[in-house]
């Protein structure tokens, strides 16, 4: 056996406990899952020990009917879903941007605050905050009563129950996953570089366009990723606020496993959403590493 | 570039004032009713300690900061009302500000990139810009990848490649390591005469400003304290800060004995020097300055003369080419003398006359000193 030095003893103390911890929590479900989504499924939930391609076949296009049908159904429910969260992904940016940027130009004290009051709903339970979003904007909530009484609208709004009303709680359960890196990226950014910009005769906008927004993606990269992936999966802000009407995948793969007490098209619509989420964070990752080599 | 013919009073700038608030709710005056005229083919510089209101000043040349009153022209017409990017002048930054993620003919080109420079004579100007500061070939680099003297040359290529009227300096030369520094003083200076802009240069380093100016102005709490060639500068300091700031010296106060036409006598209190300076009134307050490296050493067996003082030797330091004496005068004022090294050693503890020259005192009348601030 191969022996050691000091240094790859002290890297072997410190991650074994990490590498444990992952391939028993973290690789052992997700292989059950892999092999449950190939498997049988059992009467009354769970599983039974034979081959069954035909999940897959009901979302992706070859079940014949006999086991069980083909549904486009899936797939756009996986679409609209992506489509959610990248409009959540597009909204938390647009909202952080500007702040990480006003708050980095702070005193360091108002800074520490600032970081403080982002992270400040984290230390109420995401369910109450949600039923808070439930009282702003139902029929009689508050958002309605503001607008009726200031004679902007004559009938409430149908605002709970909707797409919009899904992406409003997303974005405010998402906004500082968004926002931390973001702000960090731009904390990081030395000022003379946009001073240099300037001085070179860059209007604002290009120095936007040429120095800032290049020099702050990998922020953006990150609190895109770290956004995009937890809203695919996201099932407690659509069945909240978006009902019957807006069932996301996150809703499908709980109602297999809970309802339908189907385990492996369960196991399969994951296995499907991991993918989708794998195709399109590489697909954008080599899209944005190509433009960063090519600037 | 063509050289063109120099404009006397090419930047203008007439009564600029700039406060600034502390923390502490106070109020700093970073400019204090500066007056300045720069002709457009100067080497100037703005020399003080930090704090003085040079980079202050320089940063509202540049467009980065505004003024509280006060104008600036350039070439004639006011540069204040334009914004920073449509300034005609460049800036080199203290630690160069050069775009970590473009590599060096994209730093380079910046300027002429969002002027919108066709590629081709973009790529030729890059060339010749990195050509002129002496570092062709590079462009593909990252500036990570170059050391911090090739990367200063980078920020003055991507500096100069506008051809602004004017280039600012902020202390871009305070990174380098001493022999660096040397080279590229000398490679700014030529720079500057090959383009023949105006060149401001902005530091605390006083042997920086007498290698490289044509003229030198020394700030101190936002007021000009003088401004002259570094010769001037150097030999006849205007105020006690300005003495003590540029290059060693030995500064007494003294009072005026005896005043004529060719000579003054001045009492030290216990000592009396002779020099040249006949403005003076008997009995009139002054401070005196003689630089270390104007005294000489009298042998022993010369005859004594009046010109010279007395001192004790209490310690003899050996720096190179000179011996640097320090040195306790009858009165017990300290005075220092630089002395080309010999083969005969000193002796702590040993007499000495330090004789000079009347001429190289210089004599600054107490009365100018209610303008130091210190």
């Amino acid at each position: 056996m191969r022996s050691f030095n000091g240094q790859q003893k002290q890297l072997l103390v410190l991650l074994t406990p990490a590498t444990l911890f992952l391939s028993v929590f973290f690789l052992g479900p997700l292989l059950i899952m892999a092999v449950y989504s190939f498997l049988e499924p059992g009467l009354y939930g769970g599983v039974e020990w034979s081959f069954y391609p035909w999940s897959y076949g009901r979302v992706l296009g070859w079940a014949d009917g006999f086991y069980e049908e083909f549904d486009i159904v899936y797939l756009e429910i996986l679409l609209r879903s992506a489509g959610l969260a990248l409009a959540t992904v597009a909204v938390t940016l647009l909202l952080c941007y500007p702040v990480a940027f006003w708050i980095s130009r702070m005193p360091s004290r108002w800074k520490s605050f600032c970081i403080f009051m982002i992270a400040l709903p984290f230390f109420s339970s995401m369910i109450i905050r949600l039923y808070a979003w439930i009282l702003i904007l139902r029929d009689s909530g508050f958002a309605n009563q503001i607008l009726l009484s200031l004679g902007i609208i004559a009938e409430p709004l149908d605002l709970m129950y909707s797409g919009t009303a899904v992406i409003l709680g997303m974005v405010y359960i998402f906004v500082p996953f968004m926002f931390l890196p973001v702000y960090s990226s731009v904390e990081n950014l030395d000022p003379k570089l946009i001073k240099a910009s300037q001085d070179l005769g860059a209007t604002p906008f290009t120095t936007f366009r040429r120095v800032i927004f290049p020099m702050t993606l990998p922020g953006v990269i990150a609190g895109s990723i770290l956004v995009f992936i937890p809203a695919l999966g996201n099932f407690v802000v659509p069945s909240m606020l978006g009902g019957a009407k807006v069932v996301m995948i996150g809703n499908l793969v709980e109602q297999q496993f809970l309802a339908s007490r189907n385990w492996p098209f369960g196991a399969t619509l994951s296995m499907v959403m991991i993918l989708f989420m794998l195709l399109v964070v590489s697909f954008y990752l080599l899209k944005v590493m190509k433009k960063q080599r090519a600037a | 570039m063509a050289v063109s013919d120099p404009t006397p009073d090419f930047l203008k700038i007439k009564n600029a004032f700039r406060h600034f608030a502390t923390p502490e709710g106070g109020s700093v005056r970073a400019l204090d009713g500066i007056n300045l005229n720069v002709a457009s083919n100067e080497f100037i510089t703005l020399l003080g300690p930090s704090g003085c209101g040079k980079t202050t000043l320089l940063n509202i040349i540049a467009g980065f900061e505004r003024l509280d009153s006060g104008s600036i022209l350039l070439g004639g017409s006011s540069l204040l009302e334009l914004p920073a990017h449509q300034r005609p002048v460049n800036t080199v930054f203290q630690s160069y500000a050069l775009f970590p993620h473009l590599n060096i003919g994209d730093n380079v080109g910046y300027g002429l990139d969002v002027a919108g420079v066709a590629k081709k004579e973009r790529n030729r100007r890059v060339s010749e810009s990195l050509e002129m500061v002496g570092l062709s070939g590079v462009e593909k680099r990252r500036p990570s990848q170059l050391s911090g003297g090739q990367q200063q040359r980078v920020a003055l290529a991507r500096a100069i490649i506008n051809r602004p009227k004017m280039l600012l300096l902020d202390e871009p030369l305070s990174a380098l390591d001493r022999n660096l520094r040397s080279k590229m003083q000398i490679e700014l200076k030529n720079l500057q005469s090959e383009l023949g802009i105006c060149f401001l240069f902005v530091t605390h380093d006083q042997e920086e400003a007498l290698t490289m100016s044509d003229r030198i102005v020394v700030l101190n709490g936002g007021k000009i304290e003088q401004r002259g060639t570094p010769d001037e500068i150097y030999h006849r300091p205007a105020s006690r800060f300005v003495t003590e700031f540029i290059g060693e010296s030995n500064i007494f106060s003294g009072r005026v004995l005896e005043s004529t036409p060719e000579f003054s006598r001045i009492d030290l209190g216990g000592a009396e020097v002779i020099c040249n300076n006949p403005t003076l009134s008997a009995g009139e307050q002054v401070s005196l300055l003689i630089r270390p490296e104007h005294f000489h050493l009298k042998a022993a067996d010369e005859p004594s003369s009046s010109r010279g003082l007395n001192a004790v030797l209490e310690q003899s330091v050996f720096i190179g080419r000179d011996h640097q004496l320090h040195c306790r005068m009858g009165n017990g004022q300290e005075v220092s003398a630089l002395i080309r090294s010999s083969f005969k050693a000193l002796q702590a503890g040993q007499p000495l006359t330090l004789e000079y020259d009347p001429a190289a005192w210089h004599v600054i009348p107490e009365r100018e000193r209610v303008n130091e601030v210190i």
